[in-house]
């Protein structure tokens, strides 16, 4: 394979890492049946954290802990707001994206143009010597090697464990789930606290990884890239990091061809993302599926619809009243 | 509850609020060496102490009035228009259309110069609800969240005005259009920075989302939906075709301060036209919790927030120059802390209640 595509893939990786992390958070914040609409503004806000933390004890994990503490906080917030005071989680979560957003950019005006971390970088002695394979996953930095782990951890755990199938239970029966004694929003608090933190390793992969320096203008606006492609991969580890890599790829291409395309067409071409987001939702979320289906043979029926399904998880975004308290 | 003990409570869960959003803002700015009780009376003195800085408020507050009168009648449905932003942007594309092809002088035009105004302002508001259109029909046709839509709605938008102003509408060195002809302008007070056309305008659209929102059909199929929409339908009520004229009403209304914002307060098209006041609109309807007559007094005070905070920010003494960000900040925190208020005071009815009940 030429070298230039086995450095672009590399790269795609690379700048993925942050939204995979943050996107497999919320996937699992959102199968337990809560929606964390902060997540843009808790990784502007994670990743300040990370980066001052970070660069006033020069140590990437004291850091990487700050971003982590910062963005399940967070994430904590919207569920005691959800399930203490009955809130919309989708008002608090849209109120606190904007605070924690202009929190960050007004906290880190003195941190603008600071020097650049000491690298994360960190290939991996033998793996990175196999021929592409190597080059495009083993030969990265700290954070992308978390990313992967963080996809293929999350895919097992939901689908192959049993406390993953509980999980999908309090999202999708919160009920049933009750009945067969447990506790519903116990687990919730859980899981929002977890895939906080997976927000706030986000935040932390780009200012100590990625960037990796503290620039607001490169980070906001990724969390919400990351909330679509939650919805865009169906709730599913593994097609949300297939979506990461296809939005991670278009503006990978969009920056490579930069220089020879006037500059009201690089903006537009920015805009591909969403637009490719927002079509393919349309066709697999309306009634255009089934229009496609009668024309296909019905033997393959089930596979697409398990490819393209894209149901929220039932009880998404709903409260629920635990029965012996109030 | 009686009717006064409510409006106790609900005065005490807002000033409770503004004291908590008060004291965050108190801790930050000490925690930088700054003067809190100096930079208040410099804010207040910035943003209420003259004629010109009141009239700066009352400017910035239409926009805001506009696009939180648009989404009272979209909340009221139990929609998120998050998209507000996009379609205020929007506005202001589909306003330059014309105005950056009125030329400075228009004294030859006669009656068509009367006729530029017009057309700008009805060009941003379709402008502003086609946006909004189309984010109803892939929620109604496509089954997609209007939050959704309305986020990848706004992207889109900032994407198309960065590419108007880097590309074909660029005049000079920086990626915006030439400042406006007078003639495109909306028409200015002699002396203050204050255009009485445009509070008017304002102030009418507000009273009319008032009046649809209580004594129409339309408000009573909006509440209807916003209540529990399946039963709204199986009462006759036509769903899908209430929420795209309450969505299209707001992207008109959005689209209209899209133009507020390239008409008067820029007077030309530059990135960033819209300054978030979409998303102001969002927390002024939160702020009042959807009860329509306190949006107007409540855009008001959201408004002085931004005028003073410029102010702290351009000041020379040192112990009160701040961001103009921390001001953004201060909205946040106060909108947050309502909620909470709220929730905890709706909790505690309930208890009183549950107590009551047993006994």
């Amino acid at each position: 394979m030429d070298d230039v595509l086995v450095r672009t893939l590399a790269d795609i990786v690379k700048v993925g890492a942050p939204i995979v992390l943050a996107a497999i958070g919320e996937t699992l914040t959102e199968r337990g049946g809560v929606v964390n609409l902060a997540l843009d503004g808790s990784l502007v806000l994670s990743a300040l954290a990370a980066f001052v933390v970070g660069t006033s004890t020069s140590s990437v994990i004291v850091g990487t802990l700050a971003g982590i503490s910062v963005g399940s906080l967070i994430a904590l917030i919207v569920a005691a707001c959800s399930i203490e005071l009955r809130l919309s989680q989708v008002a608090v979560g849209f109120v606190l994206t904007l605070l924690c957003r202009d929190l960050a950019l007004f906290l880190g005006i003195p941190y603008r143009n600071a020097q650049v971390f000491p690298t994360t970088f960190l290939p991996i002695p033998v793996l990175k010597d196999i021929p592409v394979i190597g080059a495009i996953f083993f030969n990265q930095d700290l954070f992308t090697y978390l990313s992967f782990i963080a996809v293929a951890v999350a895919w097992w755990w939901l689908f192959r464990t049993k406390a993953g199938l509980t999980l999908r239970a309090v999202g999708e029966r919160p009920q049933a789930a009750f009945a067969r004694g447990v506790n519903v929003n116990r687990i919730r608090y859980l899981y929002t606290a977890l895939g906080g933190s997976l927000v706030g390793l986000g935040g932390a992969a780009y200012t100590l990884g990625v960037l990796p320096t503290w620039s607001d203008t490169g980070i906001a606006g990724n969390g919400w890239i990351a909330l679509a492609i939650v919805i865009f991969g169906g709730w599913h580890p593994l097609r949300v990091a297939f979506g990461v890599y296809l939005v991670a790829g278009l503006r990978t291409i969009v920056t490579s061809i930069q220089a020879q395309v006037p500059p009201q067409v690089v903006e537009l071409l920015n805009a591909l993302p969403w637009l490719l987001m927002l079509l393919t939702l349309f066709l697999v979320s309306g009634p255009y599926l089934d229009r496609l289906m009668k024309v296909l043979p019905p033997r393959l029926h089930p596979p697409i619809r398990t490819l393209l399904r894209a149901r929220p998880p039932s009880a998404l975004g709903t409260v629920f009243e635990q029965e012996g308290r109030s | 509850m009686s009717q006064p003990a409510k409006f106790f409570g609900t005065a005490l869960t807002f000033s409770g609020a503004l004291s908590a959003a008060l004291l965050l803002i108190a801790i930050i700015m000490l925690s930088l060496d700054k003067a809190p009780i100096a930079a208040g009376q410099r804010f207040l003195e910035g943003a209420i102490g003259t004629p010109s800085a009141r009239a700066d408020v009352v400017m910035a507050a239409l926009p805001m009035l506009l696009c939180a009168a648009g989404l009272l009648l979209t909340f009221t449905a139990g929609l998120w228009n998050i998209g507000v932003e996009g379609q205020v942007t929007m506005g202001a594309i589909f306003a330059t259309i014309i105005a950056r092809t009125i030329p400075r002088d228009v004294s030859d035009w006669g009656v068509l110069a009367a006729l530029i105004l017009p057309a700008e302002l009805l060009l941003a508001m379709f402008g502003g609800a086609l946006w909004a259109g189309l984010a109803a029909l892939l929620k109604i046709r496509g089954g997609i969240n209007e939050i959704f839509g309305g986020v990848a709605l706004n992207f889109i938008s900032v994407n198309i005005l960065l590419s108007l102003v880097n590309g074909p509408w660029r005049v000079g060195t920086f990626p915006q259009t030439a400042p406006f002809a007078p003639a495109a302008l909306l028409p200015r007070h002699p002396e203050l920075r204050l255009s009485p056309l445009a509070i008017v305008i304002a102030l009418t659209a507000f009273v009319v989302v008032f009046v649809a929102l209580r004594g129409t059909r339309f408000g009573l199929a909006l509440r209807a939906i916003g209540r529990n929409a399946r039963s709204a339908g199986i009462l006759g009520v036509r769903v899908e075709r209430n929420i795209f004229w309450a969505m299209v009403a707001c992207g008109a209304l959005a689209g209209l301060a899209g133009a507020f914002q390239a008409l008067f307060t820029r007077g030309r098209l530059l990135p960033n036209i819209s300054g978030g006041i979409g998303f102001m609109g969002v927390l002024i309807v939160l702020l009042v919790g959807v009860r329509a007559a306190w949006v107007l007094p409540v855009a008001l005070f959201i408004a002085t927030v931004p005028v003073g905070s410029l102010k702290l920010a351009t000041s020379l003494d040192s112990s009160v120059q701040i961001d103009a960000a921390l001001g953004n900040v201060f909205q946040g925190a106060l909108v947050l802390a309502v909620l909470i208020g709220s929730g905890i005071r709706a909790r505690l009815a309930a208890r009183r209640k549950e107590q009551f009940e047993h006994g």
